[in-house]
């Protein structure tokens, strides 16, 4: 583990007094850059429905633990195999390869089944903390893609305001084992391109949306949730995001995810693996009669 | 806020309500500068502060092998540690220099805990809001929260990170840390020192400027009367990077590294039938 690093001792020690370099964006902007500072919580995996447009596949037959419908014509051939495959995994009692079981980066949108997330803006950065395996996701301020982009786990995201929107716009996903792209299973290809808008909402709609959102996907049943800051009645942070993958989808589709101010950062650390969820039958380990070493 | 372990489930039995989130920056010339990426130099392992009443750092012995670069032993003859701490870092010495590398906390992909998170060679960042700061580590997209100006709840759930409070002394950031979880895996140095849960460490951070770039040194005093005889402190110091200006992705569950072949970590033991 590890390597040491020679590096002369530097002498002479002059402190240097700045500026904290945690500031929205300055200048012109400073004005219209919403303040969404802080740490976010909502309390269900699914995704919410667009107000209008294609949405996620949904699950098939739209049963509860049988998978994603790999019938939805917005799939290709292909990724409707892999939906099919791993909705059947489900119906075993087996759970399939996903980067939440192994402690993988999650890609937008997939990342936004975290029920807590904090926003860190600087002027020139925004930088994303998620509770699950306190994952860290940033985006360049108006910037652009490089002409090739590397992939990597989160991909090349760059944002800019629009009024009181931010928009994040991510490419360069990198496969990894387990792609996937929603809570159904379905798979991303290296074509993905997902366009996600932040805006502050009131806490009604914020509360109305988060209440259906529960109704529609089902609470979170784990130990490890975040939760609601019940006595917070300013704004709530709305994601509305588009996913765009010409090798899975036919179509793009649009979905939403709400938040409202959470009541404390939980630890979450997936290595850990304090669920156990081998136990439960979630996935049945096979196991050595005899030790042979 | 405070930060609430995994197994916190229920509302209104876990930590206080949410703070207001911040959102202004520190007035001007009110605190130290901490902008920018940091990368360890020197020693990944603490160095004893000269001159000073405190104890001195556990450090590296010199082991006289071909892989002496590989072999990262502590020495156990340090007074400070208590007998049964002394016998862990004793037999992790021992170990390191059969070549049986000892795991760590870091090594499982779980977090590298207080103090020892200081060591970690890749680039760290810290970003200063009015209310915390967040350090992050590349390492495993590691994450720190320091709460400003507040003072430790009364009884903090133990926690990888444990509880940081912090404030700035002039050019200094101050933290505190306490609520440390104790673990089989988690440790206070790259020797596998151990810790119990009476665990209590200050950092002091200070930033400082040379011809040769900015430079970051930390001060750690390290309490623990369950492992330890005497408080100790040790130093480490980082460098300002300018060459970096965002973190690579380094994913500890992806295991993109071998250890099998050339390493110190051993032969990784394989079944000769299948059972299944």
């Amino acid at each position: 583990m590890g390597r040491r690093v020679r590096e002369e001792i530097f002498t002479g020690l002059i402190a240097v007094f700045a500026l904290g370099s945690m500031t929205p964006a300055t200048g012109a902007q400073a004005a219209a850059a919403p303040d969404m500072t802080g740490a976010w919580s909502r309390l269900t995996f699914g995704f919410e429905q667009p107000a209008s447009g294609p949405g996620p596949i949904g699950r098939y037959l739209n049963r509860p633990n049988v998978g994603g419908d790999f019938n939805n014509p917005m799939l290709t051939p292909g990724a409707a195999a892999v939906v099919k495959q791993r909705s059947e995994m489900l119906r075993s009692g087996v759970d399939y390869p996903n980067p939440s079981l192994n402690c993988l980066p999650m890609a937008s949108p997939y990342i936004f089944r975290v029920q807590e997330m904090q926003i860190l803006q600087k002027k020139d950065e925004i930088v994303f903390l998620f509770m699950q395996d306190h994952q860290v996701r940033r985006v360049r301020l108006n910037a652009q893609h490089p002409a090739n982009v590397t992939p990597s786990w989160y991909g090349d995201s760059i944002g800019h305001y629009e009024g009181d929107t931010l928009v994040v716009d991510t490419v360069g996903v990198k496969l990894g084992p387990a792609p996937i792209v929603d809570m159904y299973g379905a798979p991303f290809s290296d074509a993905l391109h997902v366009v996600e808008r932040y805006r502050l909402v009131d806490y009604e709609t914020a509360k109305a949306a988060q209440e259906r959102n529960i109704r529609d996907a089902g609470p979170v049943e784990t130990q490890q949730a975040a939760y609601i800051d019940e006595g917070y009645r300013g704004k709530g942070l709305q994601i509305q995001f588009t996913v765009d993958d010409k090798k899975v989808f036919n179509t793009p589709w649009s979905a939403a995810v709400t938040f409202r101010r959470a009541g404390g950062w939980v630890e979450n650390v997936c290595a850990e693996n304090t669920q156990e969820y081998y136990n439960n039958g979630s996935t049945k380990i096979p196991q050595a009669g005899k030790p042979d070493f | 806020m405070r930060i609430v372990p995994a197994t916190c489930v229920t509302f209104g039995i876990c930590a206080a309500a949410f703070a207001a989130p911040a959102t202004t920056s520190p007035p001007p010339g009110a605190v130290p500068d901490f902008s920018g990426y940091f990368v360890r130099v020197g020693d990944l392992w603490f160095d004893a502060l000269e001159d000073d009443k405190d104890g001195k750092p556990i450090d590296r012995l010199t082991v006289n092998s071909p892989d002496a670069e590989d072999i990262w032993a502590g020495d156990s003859a340090n007074p400070i540690l208590q007998p049964w701490a002394r016998e862990i870092v004793k037999q992790n010495a021992e170990a390191e220099i059969r070549l049986e590398h000892v795991y760590t906390a870091d090594d499982s992909c779980w977090p590298s805990g207080v103090p020892q998170a200081v060591n970690l060679l890749d680039e760290v960042q810290f970003l200063q809001l009015k209310d915390r700061v967040v350090i992050l580590y590349r390492r495993d997209h590691q994450a720190r929260h320091v709460w400003l100006n507040v003072a430790h709840s009364a009884n903090p759930k133990p926690s990888w990170y444990g509880e940081s409070v912090g404030h700035y002394e002039g050019d200094t950031l101050v933290v505190d840390t306490i609520g440390l979880k104790s673990h089989k895996m988690s440790v206070v140095d790259p020797f596998g020192t151990p810790h119990t849960d009476k665990l209590h460490v200050v950092e002091r951070y200070r930033p400082f400027r040379t011809p040769f770039g900015t430079g970051l040194e930390v001060i750690v005093r390290v309490e623990d009367p369950g492992a330890f005889t005497m408080p100790w402190k040790g130093m480490a110091e980082y460098r300002q990077d300018k060459t970096v200006n965002s973190f690579d992705e380094m994913v500890c569950a992806e295991n993109d590294r071998s250890f099998a072949e050339g390493s110190t970590f051993g032969t990784i033991p394989e079944e000769k039938i299948p059972q299944f």
